[in-house]
C-alpha cells in the first residue's frame, strides 16, 4: 500500500514538474502567417442572444445532416464550381491525389446508395465533419500556396492533406461496404 | 474556469487587450505578438495531447490560423490564452479521433506496448521519460491525463470540452495514472 502510496507521489510530482511551456523545435509563424495572408480581415463578432430555440437548431442540423450527407459530399461532382479561390499550379503527383479523391467519394456515393438509414448515423456524421475540416484546410493551404508557390513546406502540408483526405475516404468506404 | 497564464509568462493584461483588439481589426503584427506570447503553451498542449511533434506543429499552426479567423468573435468574457486553450483542445481532440478512426487503433491497455519503452528511472531525464510515456498512453487516457493532472482541469470541464461523460473521464484518468505508474516504475 505505502509503495503504491509512493508511485502515486513519484507521479504525481513529476506531473508538475512539467514545464508548462515548450518552444516548438522551428518557428511555425511563417506558415500560420502565409495562411492567414490570404484572410484579410477577422469574422465579425457573433450576434448575441439571437432568439432562436436550442431545440430548433437541433431539428435543423439533423436536416441538414441528411442532406449535407447526400448533397453536400457530392456537390462537386453535381456541376456545383470548386469554390473561387486563386489557385496555384500544382504538382502532378498532388493532382493524381486531387484524382484519387474525387473517385474515392464517387465512389463512396454509389456505395451508400440506397443505404443511408443504415449508415447515416454518428460515423456518417463525423465522416462529414472530418471531410469539411479536410476541405476548408486544403483550401486554405491552396490559398497561401498561391501566394506563396515556392513555400515547400506548404506544398508538403497540401500533399499531407489530399492523402488523410483519400485515406478517410477509403476507411468510409469500406465501413460502408461492412453496413 | 478562467486560469491565469504562468508566473514566467508574464502579460500585461491591458497590452493583451490592445493586441486583440488590433488583431480583430485585421492587424497581422499584432496577432503575432499573441502568438509569439502563447505559442510555446499552444505546443506544450498539443504536443501532450497528440503525443507526436509532427502532428503537434501541424496543430499549433491549425489553432493559430483557426484563433485568426475567430478572433473578432473573442466576447473577453475570459482571458485570451483560456479562450485560446479551449480552441486548441477541440481541434485537437476532433484531430486525434479522426487519427484513431483512420489508423483502427483500439483504444486497449496493450496500445503502450506498441510503442517503445522510455528509459527506466527517474534520474535527469526523468521528465523526458514522463513525456514519452504520456505520449504512448492510449488517446482517451491520454487526454484526460493531460487535461486534468497536467493543466488542471476538473472532470466536469474535461467532459464538457471533449463530449465525454464524467465518470469516463475519472476511469480514464484512473487507466493514465495505472498505465503511467507502471510505466515509471
Amino acid at each position: 500500500m505505502s509503495d503504491r502510496n509512493d508511485d502515486r507521489n513519484d507521479l504525481d510530482r513529476r506531473t508538475r514538474e512539467l514545464p508548462r511551456s515548450i518552444d516548438p523545435p522551428r518557428d511555425l509563424w511563417p506558415g500560420i502567417e502565409a495562411r492567414i495572408r490570404v484572410r484579410p480581415a477577422a469574422e465579425p463578432p457573433r450576434r448575441k442572444g439571437f432568439p432562436f430555440p436550442t431545440w430548433a437548431w437541433t431539428g435543423l442540423a439533423a436536416a441538414a445532416v441528411l442532406i449535407l450527407l447526400w448533397i453536400g459530399m457530392t456537390g462537386r461532382e453535381t456541376g456545383r464550381p470548386e469554390a473561387p479561390v486563386m489557385r496555384a499550379p500544382i504538382p502532378a503527383t498532388v493532382r493524381a491525389l486531387e484524382t484519387q479523391c474525387m473517385g474515392a467519394g464517387k465512389s463512396l456515393q454509389a456505395a451508400l446508395q440506397g443505404r443511408e438509414s443504415r449508415t447515416g448515423g454518428v460515423y456518417a456524421v463525423g465522416v462529414q465533419r472530418d471531410l469539411h475540416l479536410l476541405d476548408e484546410a486544403i483550401e486554405q493551404t491552396r490559398e497561401a500556396l498561391a501566394e506563396h508557390p515556392r513555400d515547400a513546406a506548404l506544398l508538403r502540408m497540401l500533399t499531407n492533406r489530399y492523402q488523410k483526405k483519400l485515406t478517410l475516404l477509403q476507411h468510409a468506404l469500406r465501413a460502408a461496404g461492412e453496413a | 474556469m478562467d486560469r491565469p497564464t504562468s508566473a514566467s509568462e508574464p502579460v500585461l493584461r491591458i497590452e493583451e487587450d490592445r493586441w486583440i483588439e488590433e488583431a480583430s481589426r485585421g492587424d497581422l503584427q499584432a496577432f503575432e505578438k499573441l502568438y509569439r506570447t502563447y505559442s510555446g503553451r499552444i505546443y506544450a498542449l498539443c504536443l501532450r495531447l497528440a503525443g507526436d511533434a509532427g502532428l503537434a506543429e501541424d496543430l499549433t499552426q491549425d489553432a493559430f490560423v483557426r484563433a485568426w479567423q475567430r478572433i473578432g468573435r473573442f466576447e473577453r468574457r475570459s482571458r485570451f490564452f483560456t479562450w485560446l486553450f479551449r480552441l486548441t483542445v477541440n481541434l485537437a481532440i476532433d484531430r486525434i479521433r479522426w487519427e484513431t478512426r483512420r489508423s483502427g487503433l483500439e483504444s486497449s491497455d496493450e496500445e503502450m506496448e506498441r510503442h517503445p519503452a522510455p528509459p527506466r528511472g527517474f534520474t535527469t531525464e526523468g521528465r523526458i521519460d514522463l513525456e514519452r510515456a504520456i505520449g504512448a498512453l492510449p488517446p482517451g487516457a491520454r487526454v484526460v491525463f493531460v487535461l486534468h493532472d497536467v493543466e488542471g482541469y476538473k472532470h466536469e470541464e474535461i467532459a464538457e470540452m471533449t463530449g465525454i461523460a464524467v465518470g469516463t473521464s475519472k476511469a480514464q484518468l484512473h487507466r493514465a495514472r495505472r498505465l503511467l505508474r507502471e510505466r515509471l516504475q
